[in-house]
């Protein structure tokens, strides 16, 4: 069975582009993060992943620490 | 010359902040990156700092000249010129609004940079290389946040590459500032300094979005702009002459009021001193005149009034202007 999953996120707090690219640029750091793409207008980021080496809690807890609430 | 100390604001309050939250961050990993190979000899945070925020301000100054230049070609043709002012103000006016969440909307008005370059520009964050903080900030150029985005509108419509590059270099400036404190003052200012000085910023941008749209508005002749200042009380003393000379200076016309009579030729002979802003567009819609004058250099046209009114005229951008009164 296929370990990597793909889910989409919801996030609060992004005040322009850049917020985005921050965030693309602290998740792809992660090991297990296949992609990511951050979307500034829909507020939202989808993050493809392997499961057997991150999970999504570590995905978040991430995010927060950048500065962003999430919406989950 | 459109109001630079407005974009220096807006360079300082938010211009900083949202540039600061993505530069900032390149700019602190090639820092780190150039201390990790230079352990023995470190040259500190000051060269870097100094090198990226030097390559950001030629590049950014480059590109605004280029953009002045786009919007000068474009505007060869005035009702082009005309619709791309009023569509920048416009975005200006859009982009303000974000800043202000006015609705989610909005958000969609922010151009995110592609993936292939923030990728790019990452990469070039990890460097160690001695002209990689200098090359990082000329990248910058290529991830532009939704107020940068507004300041290349801005020098769009200007129509000039000088001033173009003017905008640009004056708005970079002013965001160079916070750059210096990155960590302590971010964390320092905190929230409330932050939401007060993106309300700050959004104001700024406002009034340049509406200043480029009622300038577009003055262009075209629109009878619902609101005119650039004229001296009322002098009106019915100007004199009356066939004859007009209009200096054209850096500050506008002088004189802004002229009066002439109705069914014989008028001349009038626009005389350039050192007019090294965008008076020298001089723009009359009314009587189909477009000419973009040298600083120094003079222009004599003629037309027969055939009913009684007034004329407007008004420089490009619609910054100063004056009326030509048929009696």
């Amino acid at each position: 069975m296929s370990t990597i999953v793909k889910t989409k996120i919801k996030i609060i707090g992004m005040h322009c582009t850049a917020c985005a690219m921050n965030i693309d640029f602290e998740l792809e750091d992660l090991d297990g993060v296949l992609s990511v793409r951050t979307d500034y207008a829909k507020q939202e980021t989808e993050i493809e992943f392997d499961t057997k080496k991150v999970t999504r809690e570590k995905l978040i807890n991430v995010m927060e620490k950048t500065g962003y609430d999430v919406l989950d | 010359m459109p109001n630079l100390w407005i974009i220096f604001l807006t360079g300082l309050t938010v211009g900083g902040l949202t540039c600061l939250a993505v530069q900032g961050g390149l700019l602190a990993s090639i820092i780190a990156a150039k201390k990790d190979k230079q352990s023995k000899h470190d040259s500190g945070t000051v060269y870097p700092t100094l090198a990226f925020l030097l390559a950001k301000l030629v590049a950014y100054t480059v590109l605004g000249f280029l953009l002045g230049a786009f919007g000068g070609a474009i505007g060869i043709n005035e009702t082009a010129q005309i619709t791309i002012q009023f569509i920048a103000g416009l975005y200006m006016i859009v982009i303000a609004l974000n800043l202000l969440d006015v609705h989610p909307l909005l958000r969609y008005a922010v151009i995110q940079p592609p993936q292939f370059l923030t990728r790019s520009i990452k990469r070039q964050s990890r460097s160690r290389d001695m002209f990689a903080p200098a090359l990082l900030g000329a990248m910058t150029v290529f991830i532009p946040c939704g107020t940068t985005l507004a300041m290349e509108a801005l020098a769009i419509s200007s129509a000039s590459p000088l001033l173009g590059a003017a905008i640009m270099a004056v708005f970079v400036l002013g965001t160079t500032p916070l750059f210096f404190g990155i960590g302590w003052l971010t964390s320092l200012l905190g929230d409330t300094y932050r939401s007060k000085f993106l309300k700050i910023a959004a104001l700024a941008v406002i009034y340049l979005g509406v200043t480029s749209m009622n300038g577009a508005l003055v262009a075209a002749g629109s009878p619902i702009a609101l005119r650039p200042k004229t001296t009322e009380k002098l009106y019915n003393e100007a004199p009356v002459s066939q004859t007009v000379e209009i200096r054209v200076t850096a500050s506008g016309y002088s004189p802004n009021y002229v009066r002439v009579k109705k069914g014989s030729l008028v001349t009038v002979k626009l005389v350039g001193q050192n007019a090294y802003s965008c008076a020298s567009a001089f723009r009359a819609p009314t009587l189909g005149i477009n000419k973009n004058l040298q600083p120094n250099e003079s222009y004599t046209f003629t037309f027969t009034p055939k009913e009684t009114g007034k004329i407007p005229f008004a420089c490009s951008m619609g910054m100063y202007g004056g009326v030509i009164e048929v009696i």
